[in-house]
């Protein structure tokens, strides 16, 4: 049946009782099949997972389907979640898988035309501290540029240990269980990482480029 | 120190992983050398913005729109909520487990040609029970083929995903019916059936990224549809997009005289009074006439006028004109293909009431223009329609669940002035509606009257507004005695499917 149930009431919120139920309790009832459950694990999440992916990606095309992506993989994925870590870290081991496969796709074919979108960085950080000089931002937004063009240049595998130690902070045990790998093949992974991304770094000439 | 430091080293300082006297002996260096102080500038201001990249905050997108889109995916596919069923895990992180699934699959032989290539439990395709069959004598019978003791190829199913406009479907041989829409998608399409179309489109899905988009005033018969090959006779435009094939299995296209076969992916056939034009956007497609083939490559065209020979013929580069076309004319297949008796158990139609000309947009994505019948998932959906060229109505977001679906009118959204028509047009457009309307839909809006012996005498007066197309441009209801039913009839009304013809208005009276 095709119920018209206008714009207001399309953009539906969660229910108060389930914004207020805890982590297991939201996992339960989504297994269940409620779907205002899955409303509510939506709602509670999909900023983050689209922060994730952001922010590894560092460019804004085609993260409305890599978001999209995620939810799907959790929302069929659930069923085998037995609690081994947080929800949230669950949800970031998928935005993990999800963003190397986008990386592995990029590299097979060029770019978009426009390359990375970092003025949404440069004006969140800056917009977050004190005011800056436009000489300032210009040049943070070089070397935001600079980090990403970087990045691009390694493996996939690489790029996302690498991401998740130098950039988030992570430590290898962590890592281990967002890329699925153990803390050994990490630390090594990690290791020829560094040396590559810092050459590349230094290596990069294109300081004022256009990203 | 002999040499520069290595530039990962220099984060290391930077990052205070270095202590000592090590720390101490890259300091010293670094005051004597140049290139590695200016390496040690670069690597500080990248890691500088290490914390801004980390906490940079999140995209703002179309939540609830987005939101649609995750549950139509899911609803599309094995998805527990939906259906109730337990589902097992994606074979996805126990690669053994995901292998043994495979093999046992390809072993029991249950794996579809059309569906993913990674097969997943619910991939299995139930044995589809054909209409009659098949001899073998069809367009796309096995003549020529070696009479060997073989197991006859697994018989096909598609499923129509979209109707734009008029369309009317045929589904076997010796069947001669006009079905219309909802029943069009109510069940799979098997070979043997005929597609035709007025001013619009249907597209049908054969596989996960395998979508046939017949175009306006066109016919398509599906001559083949099994595991050995798929054979389709166009009269008309076909937009093809094909995905992976089982090994062996064909993929043509017959057009007139021509036949052309799919080595690749997307293209397009136009086969119009004897002449036909293959344009292929990628992939690379063979144009077959006697002895002679051609091969047409992405970004090509060959056109060929009526019984002029294929032979020395060369194709010619498409522009980026033409190839932006051959993409916008293509149906975007729907996600998380499973196989066709799945995807109609899990999906629901959406029908939209759209003046012809105006573009419709559902979760933020052009399907097309005019009236338009898609299946969708269940669950809420986003649908707008176009209000002038580019620019869109505010969207309504609309449940489609289990229930039968009333049509969404959207045509308040781009009214055009009332058509001034003459008194024969206006006439034909009537009689047209009448033979149109679903008599059984109709009572079933007044059926509570009905039963109290109330329902002589009711009546409903529509302003009704045809444009060229056979769209109803405008539906109101007028003088009625019947109340709120009468939105029920309207809705019906609004459900008829009007073939082109002349634009006409007029009041129209049903009466019980």
């Amino acid at each position: 049946m095709l119920v018209l149930v206008g714009k207001k009431s399309g953009s539906v919120e969660p229910g108060q009782d389930l914004a207020a139920i805890d982590e297991p309790e939201l996992i339960r009832r989504c297994k269940a099949g409620e779907r205002a459950a899955h409303d509510e694990l939506y709602h509670r999440f999909r900023r983050q997972v689209a922060a994730n992916l952001y922010r590894v990606l560092g460019d804004r095309n085609e993260i409305e389907d890599l978001v999209q992506e995620v939810f799907v993989i959790a929302f069929r994925g659930l069923a085998t979640f037995r609690h081994e870590a947080r929800l949230a870290t669950w949800l970031y081991r998928i935005c993990v898988n999800v963003a190397l496969g986008r990386i592995r796709a990029r590299t097979r074919r060029p770019p978009p035309i426009g390359g990375l979108d970092l003025d949404h960085v440069a004006h969140g950080a800056a917009t977050t501290d004190r005011p800056e000089s436009p000489e300032r931002a210009l040049e943070r937004r070089d070397d935001i540029a600079r980090v990403y063009r970087a990045l691009d240049r390694l493996a996939p595998k690489k790029r996302m240990v690498l991401y998740l130690h130098e950039i988030e902070g992570r430590d290898l045990k962590e890592i281990a269980y967002l890329v699925e790998a153990n803390a050994v093949t990490v630390r090594t992974r990690l290791f020829y990482a560094k040396r590559e991304f810092y050459r590349a770094l230094v290596e990069d000439e294109d300081a004022g480029g256009e990203p | 120190m002999s040499g520069h430091v290595a530039p990962h080293r220099l984060a290391d300082l930077a990052a205070g992983r270095l202590e000592g006297r090590v720390a101490a002996r890259v300091r010293v260096h670094l005051d004597g050398c140049d290139a590695c102080r200016a390496a040690w500038d670069k690597v500080r201001a990248a890691r500088g913005t290490f914390a801004d990249l980390a906490s940079a905050p999140p995209p703002e997108l179309k939540w609830d729109r987005l939101r649609a889109q995750v549950y139509w995916s899911v609803g599309s596919g094995s998805f527990p909520a939906v259906d109730g069923r337990a589902d097992r895990p994606r074979a996805r992180w126990p690669w053994l487990v995901g292998g043994a699934l495979a093999a046992a699959a390809i072993a029991v032989a249950v794996w579809a040609p059309w569906s993913s290539s990674t097969p997943t439990p619910r991939a299995a395709v139930p044995s589809p029970s054909l209409p009659v069959a098949d001899d073998g004598d069809g367009p796309g019978g096995q003549a020529g083929a070696p009479i060997a003791v073989e197991l006859a190829p697994t018989p096909l199913l598609a499923v129509i995903t979209l109707i734009e406009g008029d369309a009317s479907l045929v589904r076997g041989p010796g069947a001669d019916e006009l079905v219309d829409a909802d029943e069009i998608g109510a069940s799979a399409i098997a070979v043997g059936a005929r597609l035709a179309t007025g001013d619009g489109r249907v597209a049908l899905q054969l596989g996960p990224a395998s979508v046939v988009t017949l175009g306006e005033r066109s016919s398509l018969a599906l001559g083949r549809l099994d595991e050995g090959g798929v054979e389709l006779v166009v009269d008309g435009q076909v937009d093809i997009e094909v995905a992976r094939r089982t090994a062996g299995q064909r993929f043509t296209v017959l057009a007139g005289g021509r036949t052309i076969e799919v080595r690749g992916t997307a293209f397009r056939v136009v086969h119009r009074d004897g002449e036909v034009a293959v344009a292929c956007e990628h992939g690379r497609v063979a144009v077959t006439s006697g002895d002679a083939t051609v091969e047409v490559g992405a970004g090509q065209e060959l056109a060929l006028g009526h019984a002029e020979p294929l032979l020395g013929r060369l194709p010619r580069p498409l522009d980026d004109a033409d190839l932006a076309a051959l993409v916008a004319s293509r149906v975007k297949p729907l996600p998380a293909w499973t196989d066709p008796q799945t995807v109609l158990r899990t999906t629901r139609p959406l029908a939209v009431v759209a003046p012809r000309s105006r573009a419709v947009r559902v979760d933020n994505r052009i399907v097309g223009s005019g009236p338009i019948w898609m299946l969708v998932a269940p669950g809420s959906h986003e649908v707008a329609a176009e209000t002038a060229p580019g620019r869109f109505a505010p969207g309504r977001w609309v449940e489609v669940g289990d229930a039968p679906a009333k049509p969404l009118v959207l045509a308040e959204s781009a009214r055009p002035a009332p058509a001034v028509t003459s008194a024969a047009a206006r006439n034909a457009r009537k009689q047209e509606l009448e033979r149109r309307l679903d008599r059984g839909r109709l009572r079933t809006c007044v059926r509570d009257i009905e039963k109290q012996g109330l329902l002589e005498g009711t009546y409903v007066e529509l302003e009704i507004g045809v444009d060229a197309g056979g769209a109803i441009s405008f539906l109101n209801v007028g003088e009625t005695n019947l109340g709120s039913r009468a939105s029920c009839i309207r809705d019906a009304v609004a459900s008829a499917r009007l073939g082109p013809g002349a634009a006409a208005s007029w009041r129209h009276r049903i009466a019980f």
